[in-house]
């Protein structure tokens, strides 16, 4: 394969969730080299890491999150396709570390305090960065100081809080209201379940997301503003 | 007690005719994993002669004063003794999906949260039927259930419940901020008595804008996070 067609491959695999070629989904794609082995070959026969991540995977969770919004496909695609993303992802780390493949933008995220439910976090987090944006997860029942203390070492970071209990997701505005003193400019996003829009108003949040797709709507829109 | 594969399809919200062979064969491998692992338990106190202010929605038990508000007051005011149950499906699923989910196999730790979910739920279902049950004998009947942090009664609550039931608790702790610890556990109360109703849920007259489970008939949306 040429590496555009190398690219087009490592795009399917994503795409469709093939992983690597041991897994058995989908069926259509049996014993073929997942996203895990080709991106290994690209990597191998030069494809820059940056073109692996911007026009293979990037697209492919692009694709991805327009078919869920569109209700072409369902959660466990979704989440399939993530998996082969990640399998790919691990062997671009590297690149990552030495600068030379570069994010969208950083994003902090954390269950807020008194609440320790991460299920929603930890699926936001991985759709998140497979659309190409580096998070920082800070837990569970993260206070507002730790996620200032973050916003501070990472200044640029939009901060994302969930948070599953009525007796929690109050802890937002404490913790947005005290962003917004480090960083009056700082985006901040709030998701889970009992969380609305009405809230995120009331909350003095900047966003609200419904499902990890929603996050990585308002992230992408905030870099097409800079 | 079984947890139906439907009903994981469902929470996972994949359309009925939509849960292809490898869906449906991974859901019946995770069942069987999670039913072999679970710790489910389930525990009942009965307090007597429960005092009502309709006005005010509120239950007093023992000098303990629930601020259940008037829809669930109303449901309970014909109760002469009330049932407060507690029930778990254990630690073991819910460290089985974060095991499942730092090993990146994120669908099968999301199916075992759900399953863990749902054996929550079918303790309660469980505690239920067997009141149901044990009182049909006295001649007695059991409104529907009722727990903290639905139908708009405050989640605070949860405190005062567990003060009052002591250590007939499953062994769940209560955070500060009133989470259950095994997170996959219930509590609640089931209202006794000769002359009370089972109502259903009524979720189109209810305020609460932030509760969880709004019209429990609804889907619920695995992916609200």
């Amino acid at each position: 394969m040429n590496n555009e067609e190398l690219l087009a491959a490592i795009l399917d695999c994503v795409e469709y969730g093939k992983v690597n070629k041991e897994s058995p989904y989908p069926l259509a794609m049996k014993g073929r080299d997942g996203a895990d082995e080709l991106t290994r070959d690209a990597l191998a026969k030069g494809v820059p890491p940056a073109d692996i991540l911007n026009e293979a995977l990037i697209k492919a969770m692009d694709r991805v999150g327009q078919k869920f919004s569109e209700k072409k496909i369902f959660v466990p695609q979704m989440l399939v396709s993530a998996k082969a993303k990640n399998s790919a992802l691990a062997h671009l780390k590297p690149y990552f570390s030495s600068g030379e493949v570069k994010r969208k933008g950083r994003f902090i995220i954390g269950t807020v305090s008194g609440d320790l439910h991460d299920i929603g976090k930890n699926l936001v987090s991985m759709i998140v960065e497979g659309a190409g944006w580096e998070v920082i997860d800070l837990g569970v029942d993260v206070s507002s100081r730790k996620f200032g203390e973050s916003l501070i070492k990472y200044p640029d970071a939009v901060v994302g809080l969930s948070a599953l209990l009525t007796t929690t997701m109050v802890n937002m505005k404490t913790i947005t209201r005290e962003l917004k003193n480090i960083n009056p400019f700082v985006k901040v996003i709030i998701g889970g379940a009992p969380v609305s829009d009405a809230f995120r108003a009331d909350a003095g949040a900047d966003g609200y997301a419904r499902d990890p797709q929603g996050a990585v709507v308002f992230l992408n829109s905030l870099t097409k503003q800079k | 007690m079984a947890v139906k594969r439907e009903s994981i399809v469902k929470a996972l919200g994949v359309p009925h005719n939509e849960a292809d062979d490898y869906l449906i064969q991974l859901i019946d491998e995770m069942i069987a994993r999670c039913m072999e692992i679970c710790n489910p338990q389930a525990a009942v106190s009965v307090f007597d002669k429960p005092v009502f202010n309709k006005d005010a929605g509120e239950m007093v038990i023992d000098g303990t004063i629930f601020s259940l508000n008037k829809m669930v007051t109303s449901a309970l005011a014909k109760s002469t003794s009330v049932a407060f149950f507690t029930g778990t499906c254990g630690e073991e699923t819910g460290q089985y999906s974060k095991k499942l989910l730092k090993e990146g196999h994120t669908l099968e730790g999301l199916i075992a949260d759900l399953i863990g979910s749902e054996i929550a739920e079918g303790v309660a279902d469980y505690i239920h039927k067997k009141v149901e049950s044990d009182i049909a004998l006295e001649g007695m009947k059991a409104t529907n259930r009722y727990s903290p942090g639905y139908c708009n009664w405050p989640v605070n609550d949860q405190q005062k419940l567990f003060r009052l039931i002591g250590e007939n608790n499953c062994g769940i702790r209560l955070t500060e901020s009133s989470l259950m610890l095994p997170i996959k556990s219930v509590s609640g109360v089931i209202g006794l008595g000769r002359n009370v109703i089972k109502r259903g849920y009524a979720c189109a007259w209810c305020d609460a804008e932030h509760c969880l489970y709004r019209d429990k008939k609804n889907d619920r949306d695995p992916m609200a996070v």
